[in-house]
């Protein structure tokens, strides 16, 4: 014992690195994994349970500051989503805003010749008998009764009447209204006809004409109340009855009237009245 | 100051009636809210207040409305009328006052209508009318009596009368 305790320092160094090795050596072929894992299970299993206490302590000392920090933390976050929603929204009104004029733009590109103005729908008639709605738009913008009213999709109608700030549109599916329209690509002249469920009927239409359902409608500037060449709808069937002199059609409008948003005023059209031409029985 | 709170109410309703009441669509017929107000509103005020009030409330509806003006003064003149009669029956039955008045008012109000629009040049088959435009409107007013009745009794107070 007395010549271990004297044995050069060296030697101890020597042993440890010895000893250092061996263990690695040992660890790195595995033939220190059971000892390893019989020695650490305890150890693991005692931290694990003052882990838990540990924490639970500590949770219960700081819990108080915690949940008054979550909770701030939580309405700061609910007023964050809420504003976020309210953005997103806003942004979602807007696009379907611009979307909505693009098209409106898009028609007014493909029609060059016509001036528009650009109009909201505010309103519709009271009585549900009538096809009329209430645009944004009167005579201080420079709107007349008798100008047509168009919308991306195609023809809305017809100013009825205004006021300096808003404006009165007749529907082309009201009851009495009646728009000159040809079909294409038959060509056929005829009048289109509202009615009380909005549906558009062809009528006056000749019995030896060949209507095929899918030809378009547009309007046939006849009469003079719209220009020509605006689309109106599609044919979805014809009709012959008995001994009727004419047939009719039944008519898909171009535009959806039960989501009418914008619409676009034809500013530099003007009506043109042909009733004095119109003969009368009895005239000289 | 009920005057003050009658002219908001008719605001608020001509403002329903040309926004929101025709989104209510069934079939093509939607409530008549300025008619279900002007008739809650006509169950608290009697006397001049009354023809004042109708008198206005025909008028705007009118203005706002495609068929001629006179005609729908007319239709809120008569109904007017019409309820003074009711009224004298049924003044102690508030609820079978409002039903009545609507039943009949909506039915009358809706005919009137009718007439006018056939006079103007549209032509609409009677039973098209009926169908489409008489039985929902009559069933949505039946159906939102009630509750504008409670917001206008709400909004008006207690029930009184004006001699």
């Amino acid at each position: 014992m007395e010549r271990f305790r004297t044995l050069p320092g060296w030697m101890y160094w020597a042993a440890f690195g010895l000893m250092a090795l061996g263990l690695v050596l040992l660890a790195l072929t595995g033939y220190l994994r059971p000892v390893l894992r019989a020695a650490t299970r305890p150890l693991i299993a005692v931290q694990t349970w003052t882990s838990r206490y540990v924490y639970s302590i500590q949770d219960l000392l700081t819990s108080p500051t915690e949940v008054e920090a979550l909770r701030r933390r939580n309405q700061e976050l609910e007023a964050e989503v809420n504003r976020l929603r309210a953005q997103v929204a806003e942004l979602q009104l807007q696009v379907s805003q611009l979307e909505l004029v693009a098209a409106l733009l898009d028609f007014a590109r493909q029609h060059p010749e016509h001036e528009y103005l650009v109009a909201q729908v505010i309103g519709r008639d009271p009585s549900p008998f009538l096809h009329y709605v209430l645009i944004n738009v009167g005579s201080d913008d420079g709107v007349r009764p008798g100008m047509p009213v168009v919308a991306d999709k195609g023809l809305v109608g017809q100013v009825d009447a205004v006021i300096p700030t808003a404006a009165r549109v007749r529907l082309i599916t009201d009851p009495s209204s009646r728009v000159n329209v040809r079909t294409t690509p038959s060509n056929v002249d005829a009048v289109l006809a509202g009615s009380l469920t909005g549906d558009l009927q062809l009528t006056l239409v000749p019995l030896e004409a060949k209507i095929q359902p899918g030809d378009l409608v547009v309007t046939s500037g006849l009469g003079g109340q719209y220009p020509p060449n605006i689309l109106v709808g599609q044919v979805v069937s014809t009709r012959q009855v008995g001994f009727a002199l004419f047939q009719e059609a039944a008519v898909q409008p171009a535009v959806d009237f039960t989501h009418l948003q914008a619409v676009l005023v034809v500013t530099n059209f003007r009506p043109v009245d042909v009733s004095p031409l119109i003969p009368t029985p009895g005239a000289p | 100051m009920t005057h003050l709170r009658v002219a908001l109410l008719w605001a608020a309703s001509l403002w329903l009636q040309l926004v929101v009441a025709p989104l209510l669509r069934w079939l093509q017929g939607y409530p008549d809210v300025t008619f279900l107000t002007w008739l809650a509103v006509g169950l608290f005020l009697r006397g001049r207040g009354f023809w004042v009030w109708t008198l206005l409330w025909g008028f705007a509806t009118g203005w706002v409305s495609a068929l001629p003006d006179v005609a729908v003064l007319v239709a809120y003149v008569g109904l007017g009328f019409l309820l003074e009669r009711i009224r004298e029956r049924l003044w102690e039955r508030p609820y079978l006052l409002l039903f009545g008045g609507t039943l009949v008012g909506t039915m009358a109000l809706r005919l009137w209508e009718y007439g006018v629009v056939q006079f103007i040049g549209a032509e609409i088959p009677w039973v098209e009318a009926l169908r489409q435009v008489l039985i929902p409107s009559l069933w949505w007013n039946l159906l939102l009596a009630l509750p504008v009745y409670t917001v206008v009794s709400g909004f008006t107070g207690p029930r009184r009368t004006e001699t």
